[in-house]
């Protein structure tokens, strides 16, 4: 199968990136001013004590061993405990718990994102020029331009407090209920779905009008094959790539539009959870969630770039 | 005197919009009789493919196309509905393209292209199509993507596509003019050959008058968007009338025996006199007032042959 | 310039950018109110023709407090993204010109930066740095870093193999020349256009940061910390929050049709070639 090579080889260099992130993220973390021990402890806290508390956590020895220790300790799996949350629960536990969270909002929200745009951008595509050309364009336009908190502000707005369809706050795990996470999920989802929906209509239908000129598409025509058959197999299918390629570029932006939006829902994931460290002064929370989110953008860009592939056939042996 | 397969009477294309029109076609009339091959001759710029497009309704956009006549089988083909000519195209009309590359999709392969054009068709069936065409290795072929295969095995593997579809009708649009000098041999013998077993009507556009000396029985010369002289092969290009013709048929005779230029076409391809004159005007060496005082009708001349020009008619 | 000009979409875009950096510079020279000045007696006021924003739980007049931040959220946007096109294009085109290793691992140090979702770093850096108005920039700085490497990596690499740089290397032009005089200028436009939506994109993510309170801290306003405010009383008070969004759209609403005009106008396939 030609696509396992391309596999081992972008595997490989997610795990180069992934370890140089952790070690990019480690060492930045420890050249930050300030003492973590006295943040924790207090400025009252007596030397004895601030002594105890650095020897715990390994910050009196040398950086590099530091760095070693907790590369091993990670990679099997121990995240070590965070300094203030829960008296010392299990970094690992937390984000186990706060993952799913994260994921399930993230996947809502690019699936609308995707739906909305196929629509969209096949409408201005095919009626270009047109007053649904022109609608849909500016509605992508100006999408693009709106911070995605304030969206999710308007929508609670319009949505919650003005209709009450949907909760303002609060959020329901799919695991308790699934029809009810789509239901609270709905209005966060959607305010980090917005401006990527923007961005997807614009690249599908700038690639969907390239491709309905080439030449390809009048060869079709000219075999009697129908407007469906051309545009579904001629058209969209070779106006895929550029679009799932923009997808993967947006997951970036959605997996830090989850920081925000997660602290406006209440929605208990990993991004609240980095903004709770990153006040508390939490290194390891907030090591851990970095590196969490690199992860994840590193998979997601790994899946899209084989999706890639697969769809081109001029990329492969 | 049999029905003609395909009648035009006064075809116009123009292209443009917002108030610069030009006219790429200006009242083209020809008829295509079962069986037989016309050709399409003329220079850039002459209108030849663009006429062929139009036939099939393939213009891009912003192009306009009507005729007074456009008959296919007795049948009206300008005011017919979109959804019945797609049931035409395809089945009894058929084109095949000056470049090969470009009508195939990228990212499909020989074989998903081909299996569009026969229903039901099985590995087999598709192997014998590409190997009927000349194509060696025809299984491998089928796997293969465009991109990896050279121009000429496009074409063959595009006209096994087209006669598959067993259409009454072919349009080709100088389909050998990307092709090298020894492939193109090779093409034009196979496009001949088929056309002959199946007895298809074959339009052939080209702007080389040996190529049409070979495989046309009827000629129709065009020149700024006008037939300037039609009739039988041999008529035509043994006895040349209108000097365009003449000035063509030197040029490629020059080309193969290098005789001494009875005349020389002088000035740019495209080049035509405005409004009321004879479109060659301006670059014809035998160009009298009448010429440019009134544009000249085409005018039959005897036993099929029919020039448009004041010195003959 | 005159093609700039007949391109509707970048005359609207710059228009609007005009008029948002004019408001903001001259806003608080307009405005009667002072951005802290608090009027007790017309609390979480409706927006009206005395408030034309309204006020907020203080008193505030929003508008001032909006243009205020507006400034603020400019300066270090501009600062941070004016950093990132500097350095960014100096080490992608010196990455560009050495080639080979220096190349591998600029490249390679930046799609590492890049890796990491654009917030995400940002709020790192700011655990890292300390928060404040100028680690803000810095963060914005280190974040559009990889973009402009990267960019000006690709197009610089592209214009080396130029003819005219070859003959420019040959007449012993110094590097330094050749990179300012010959390749900067070639790659200038997709740059600016770049640029232009960093900056825009800065605005977002100083908003956002100041907005959980890991920004800008107050009682400096930016619009960030007005949305934060406006936050807790969302339900009675909703144009706190409302209307200082629509101030930021409407500045990215003029950068982003401003980036995409100049795209329009500096594509290749659009030029006409002299």
């Amino acid at each position: 199968m030609s696509l396992v090579r391309p596999l081992f080889e972008r595997s490989f260099a997610l795990i180069v990136l992934g370890l140089a992130g952790a070690a990019a993220v480690f060492f930045l973390l420890r050249a930050a001013p300030g003492d973590p021990s006295l943040t924790v402890l207090g400025d009252n806290a007596t030397p004895e004590a601030v002594a105890a508390f650095r020897h715990h956590w390994n910050l009196d020895r040398p950086v590099l061993v530091q760095f070693w220790l907790w590369l091993v300790q990670t990679l099997r799996g121990d995240l070590g405990t965070s300094l203030t949350i829960s008296n010392g629960t299990s970094i690992y536990d937390l984000l186990a718990a706060r993952l799913p969270q994260t994921a399930f909002i993230g996947v809502y929200s690019i699936s609308i994102a995707i739906v909305v745009s196929i629509f969209a951008g096949t409408i201005a595509a095919l009626q270009r020029g047109r007053a649904g050309d022109t609608v849909a364009s500016s509605f992508a336009a100006v999408g693009v331009s709106m911070p995605d908190f304030w969206i999710a502000y308007l929508l609670i707005y319009v949505f919650a407090l003005g209709a009450g369809w949907f909760p303002s706050y609060g959020y329901t795990s799919p695991s308790k209920s699934f029809i009810g996470a789509l239901h609270s999920g709905f209005l966060p989802a959607l305010a980090i779905a917005a401006p990527m929906a923007a961005t997807f209509t614009r690249i599908l239908r700038t690639s969907l009008v390239e491709n309905l000129h080439k030449d390809h598409v009048r060869a079709a025509r000219a075999f009697g094959h129908g407007w469906v058959h051309v545009f579904v197999h001629h058209v969209f299918r070779n106006a895929l790539i550029p679009f799932v390629t923009v997808i993967g570029l947006q997951i970036r932006y959605l997996l830090g539009g989850t920081v925000v939006i997660e602290r406006i829902f209440g929605i208990p994931g990993v991004g609240a959870l980095m903004v709770d460290g990153a006040f508390g002064r939490d290194y390891p929370i907030v090591q851990a969630c970095a590196l969490t989110f690199l992860l994840c953008v590193l998979t997601a860009n790994l899946i899209v770039d084989m999706v890639c592939t697969g769809l081109n056939p001029k990329a492969r042996g | 005197m049999t029905e003609p397969l395909l009648d035009v009477e006064d075809l116009r294309v123009t292209f443009g919009a917002n108030g610069s029109v030009s006219e790429v076609v200006g009242g083209v009339s020809f008829s295509v009789y079962p069986g037989e091959v016309l050709g399409l001759i003329g220079e850039s710029g002459s209108g030849k493919t663009v006429t062929g497009l139009a036939l099939l309704r393939l213009l891009p956009e912003q192009a306009r196309a009507d005729a007074r006549r456009l008959r296919y089988r007795g049948r009206d083909l300008s005011g017919m509905r979109g959804r019945d000519f797609d049931a035409l195209r395809g089945r009894e009309l058929a084109m095949i393209f000056q470049d090969p590359v470009g009508a195939f999709n990228p990212v499909k392969t020989i074989r998903w292209h081909l299996a569009g054009t026969v229903a039901g068709a099985r590995e087999d069936d598709l192997a014998r199509m590409l190997d009927e065409v000349g194509i060696r290795d025809p299984r491998r072929v089928l796997g293969c993507y465009p991109q990896q295969l050279s121009g000429g095995m496009l074409q063959r593997a595009l006209i096994a596509m087209v006669f598959a579809l067993r259409p009454a009708l072919i349009i080709a649009d100088e389909p050998t003019t990307n092709l090298d000098n020894i492939v193109e041999g090779q093409i034009l013998a196979l496009i001949r050959t088929r056309q002959r077993e199946l007895a298809t009507s074959l339009i052939f556009v080209t702007h080389d008058l040996t190529i049409a000396h070979a495989i046309c029985d009827r000629v129709a010369v065009m020149y700024a968007g006008e037939i300037v002289e039609i009739g039988a092969t041999a008529d035509v290009i043994e006895r040349p009338r209108h000097p365009y013709t003449i000035g063509l048929l030197n040029t490629a005779r020059s080309l193969e025996r290098r005789d001494e230029l009875l005349f020389e076409i002088v000035g740019e391809p495209g080049t035509r006199a405005r409004g009321q004159a004879c479109r060659f005007s301006p670059r014809c060496p035998r160009a009298t007032p009448a010429c440019v005082a009134s544009h000249p009708d085409l005018v039959p001349i005897f036993g099929g042959v029919a020039v448009r020009c004041p010195l003959h008619g | 310039m005159r093609a700039f000009l007949k391109h509707r979409l970048a005359v609207g875009g710059a228009l609007i950018t005009l008029v948002v950096f004019g408001a903001v510079a001259l806003g608080p020279l307009l405005s009667p109110y002072s951005p802290t000045e608090m009027d007790f007696s017309a609390l979480l006021a409706p927006p009206s023709f005395a408030h034309p924003f309204g006020t907020d739980s203080f008193g505030r007049d929003v508008l001032t407090r909006v243009l205020e931040g507006a400034r603020i959220s400019l300066c270090v946007s501009l600062a941070g993204a004016s950093a990132a096109l500097a350095l960014g294009t100096a080490c992608g085109l010196f990455a560009a010109y050495r080639g080979g290793l220096a190349d591998s691992v600029m490249m390679r140090a930046s799609d590492l930066l890049f890796s990491f979702p654009s917030f995400v770093l940002a709020l790192f850096l700011m655990v890292v740095l300390g928060f404040g108005v100028t680690n803000i920039a810095l963060a914005i700085t280190l974040v559009y870093f990889p973009i402009f490497a990267r960019l000006s990596r690709n197009l610089g690499a592209v214009v080396l193999t130029e003819p005219w740089v070859q003959a420019a290397r040959l007449f012993g032009q110094s590097t330094a020349c050749i990179l300012v005089r010959e390749i900067l200028p070639n790659i200038a436009a997709p740059l600016m256009v770049q640029a232009t939506i960093g900056v825009a994109f800065g605005i977002v993510i100083e908003a956002g940061l100041s907005f959980l309170g890991l920004g800008v801290q107050p009682p400096t306003p930016s619009l960030g910390t007005i949305m934060a405010d406006g936050r807790e009383y969302f339900g009675p008070a909703p144009w706190v929050i409302t209307l200082t969004g629509v101030a930021i759209s409407f500045a990215l609403l003029g950068l982003n049709l401003l980036g995409d005009g100049l795209r329009d106008l500096s594509d290749p396939k659009l030029r006409s070639r002299p």
